[in-house]
């Protein structure tokens, strides 16, 4: 690949203005398109033909395509003093500059409107305070390949020149971590958490159902009518044929969410960082430097368990809170050997250290029995003034919140090594969580006037993405870890991403 | 295992501990700062409350009362909380590190190491410029929701630990 030069500054490609140009419609469409359909379903479509929507209609295409070309027109990047800079906007111009070293993850993405197109779009996830998401929407692959690879060369050297990392492994050969093939989808798909998806089914049918209402009132309320009296007449039996219905339809809808953004899941490790491809139509291509890794999270299912899988998360550097999955990177149906390769990987032997195990008070006990009491009696006492019947479920709550309870405590450790800090904790689904003790931003200790009562405190650690609970230990414990970890974090000089 | 785990024991005693650590009390001012400020959020409330019940005929004296019952336990509440509450807030700066505590019913504290600061802001606002008072805020790569805002402070004295912790910052850079 011939070497680009960022020096100067430059556009987007022409096709940009196209991509634009669909975005601002397909925006337009989602934001309008109740209207849209009230006005094709009621006949009201000849409307449109008339002069003054055919005026009103041109401008606002003309208005589109002037704001298409302006966005792109304005649209500058280019690499200037070891920063990458954006120029944008013609209204309300911004330039953004974004130093390499806060780099976070540098990754390539293309939507359908930019594959038929034949371009891509560069995202850069930047480590910074305030929220600024830097994207290129649409230049050639080659250029963006170029790009990327100037901006992560940088990077690395900026790297290398302050730590002199020592590295082994920088011989640049690809090496494949994990690649799903379709059987492997197949079972994803089935050990998925598929209350999701019916509850995907129910949001989307009520939407559906309350956006079509006024269309079709009386057709509407006369199939309702018909169901009711289905179900009033109906038997177990088809009761019981509703629910794998049911069941079915959130499986179909478990496996379309996994085929999509899972298909051709292909992971390679090369150098020190992850490089991970996958998506059906949009194809998603993430790299992720090992050392900006800030927790690794691991969930089994009891289906999953069934089926020898587990689901990892990366968590990458950012200071939003990470509610976008973006940043939190899923690696689905690894075994136990995959995890442990994983792991492996990206610490330095984690699991051979020496740790103290530690176990929530009993305290911790109490407190979710009551609380799993209270939140499940609420719904109860709501419906219960509906139905009376509901009312007598209550006195299986105690027993259900008991279970509960001892589930959570019995599920809950804390291992406290000299670098790495493991919680384990979940309910149905196992779940684990590693972090490195020096990755930690914050320490917080929190004893709420129960706590104080019984010696007990809460400590949060505060991570770039997340927080790390460490519930109901003891608080001379609490203090002890976080003497040892704020040491930790300040004797060490590596950089945390 | 059961060696290594004993040497552990040893490196834990040996650091400084957080029992040592000595906070300083915020400025007394900043109590009346607070004061101030919920005495004029309680006063718009309980405006809010009377203009509702004389300008809507329908609303009965007796949901009246229990608003004006509801508005006076968080009143007193709220208020006695500020009182008994302020002399546990404080915050305490050490060579690498800097810490804040606060809180009544649950106590917080919040630790934060010099090297792990992104960057630091003063901020002043209306009535806390007149009294003389400014917010240090601590922005950490950390969910914004575990950022550090040292209130109760002078300007000074903000100008003054933002000094330190850039100096110390930059240094670790």
């Amino acid at each position: 690949m011939h070497k680009q030069s960022f020096d100067i500054e430059q556009r987007q490609s022409v096709l940009g203005t196209f991509f634009f140009l669909l975005m601002s419609v397909q925006k337009l469409i989602r934001m309008f398109w109740p209207l849209l359909l009230l006005y094709v379903f009621k006949g009201n479509a000849t409307k449109l033909l008339e002069p003054k929507w055919m005026i009103g209609l041109s401008i606002l295409v003309l208005l589109l395509i002037a704001h298409s070309i302006l966005t792109w027109y304005n649209f500058y990047f280019l690499i200037k003093d070891k920063e990458f800079v954006l120029r944008k906007g013609y209204l309300k111009r911004v330039v953004i500059a974004i130093p390499f070293e806060k780099i976070v993850s540098i990754n390539l993405k293309q939507n359908l409107v930019q594959q038929v197109l034949g371009v891509v779009q560069l995202e850069v996830d930047s480590a910074g305070s305030k929220k600024k998401e830097v994207a290129i929407y649409a230049i050639n692959r080659e250029i963006a390949e170029s790009l990327k690879e100037q901006l992560a060369s940088y990077k690395k050297d900026a790297i290398d020149s302050e730590e002199n990392v020592v590295d082994e492994e920088l011989v640049e050969e690809k090496e494949t971590i994990l690649q799903l093939s379709f059987k492997d989808l197949l079972r994803i798909s089935i050990a998925k958490n598929h209350l999701r998806g019916l509850l995907i089914i129910l949001a989307f049918g009520n939407n559906i159902y309350y956006q079509l209402k006024d269309l079709f009132e009386s057709e509407i309320t006369s199939a309702a009518d018909q169901t009711e009296n289905f179900l009033e007449h109906s038997s177990t039996m088809a009761l019981f044929g509703f629910v794998v219905f049911v069941l079915i339809i959130s499986l179909i809808i478990s496996m379309a969410e996994v085929f999509l953004r899972y298909h051709d899941f292909n992971m390679t490790s090369f150098g020190n960082a992850f490089s991970l491809q996958s998506g059906l139509l949009k194809r998603k291509n993430i790299t992720i430097p090992f050392s900006k890794v800030q927790r690794l999270k691991r969930s089994i299912n009891p289906l999953q368990k069934l089926l020898n899988i587990s689901d990892i998360q990366l968590v990458q550097a950012n200071s939003v809170e990470v509610s976008k999955e973006k940043d939190k990177v899923s690696i689905p149906g690894c075994d136990n050997q995959k995890f442990k390769e994983l792991c492996n990987k990206i610490y330095d032997d984690p699991f051979t250290q020496s740790t103290i195990d530690l176990k929530p008070h009993k305290i911790f006990r109490y407190r979710y029995f009551s609380f799993s009491c209270l939140l499940m009696s609420i719904p109860i006492i709501v419906l219960g003034f509906e139905f009376t019947c509901v009312w007598y479920f209550e006195i299986l709550i105690p027993f259900l919140a008991a279970i509960i309870a001892n589930q959570i405590y019995k599920r809950r450790v804390y291992r406290i090594g000299h670098d790495y800090l493991q919680v384990q904790s979940g309910i149905i689904a196992k779940d684990y969580s590693i972090i490195e003790v020096y990755k930690v931003q914050a320490v917080h200790i929190k004893r709420s006037i129960f706590q104080r009562r019984n010696g007990t405190a809460n400590l949060v650690l505060g991570m770039a993405g997340s927080a790390v609970r460490i519930d109901y230990i003891r608080y001379d414990e609490a203090l002890r870890i976080k003497d040892q970890i704020l040491y930790k974090i300040e004797v060490t000089n590596k950089t945390w991403m | 295992m059961r060696q290594e785990f004993e040497n552990n024991q040893v490196w834990i005693s040996d650091i400084p501990k957080s029992e040592s650590i000595v906070f300083t009390n915020l400025l007394p001012k900043y109590k009346r700062l607070l004061n101030i400020q919920w005495i004029i959020f309680f006063a718009l409330i309980i405006i809010a409350i009377v203009v509702a019940y004389f300008k809507f005929d329908d609303i009965e004296l007796i949901w009246f009362g229990v608003a004006l019952i509801v508005w006076s336990v968080f009143l007193l509440a709220k208020f006695s909380f500020i009182q008994l509450g302020f002399p546990k807030k404080g915050y305490a700066i050490r060579q690498k590190d800097l810490h804040y505590r606060t809180g009544f019913l649950t106590h917080k504290t919040i630790s934060i190491p010099f090297n792990r600061i992104q960057h630091v802001e003063i901020r002043q606002g209306f009535i806390s410029k007149m009294l003389d008072l400014s917010i240090l805020k601590i922005y950490t790569a950390g969910n914004s929701a575990y950022d550090l805002s040292l209130k109760g402070i002078s300007l000074q004295t903000a100008e003054e630990i933002k000094q330190i912790v850039t100096s110390k910052v930059n240094h670790d850079a």
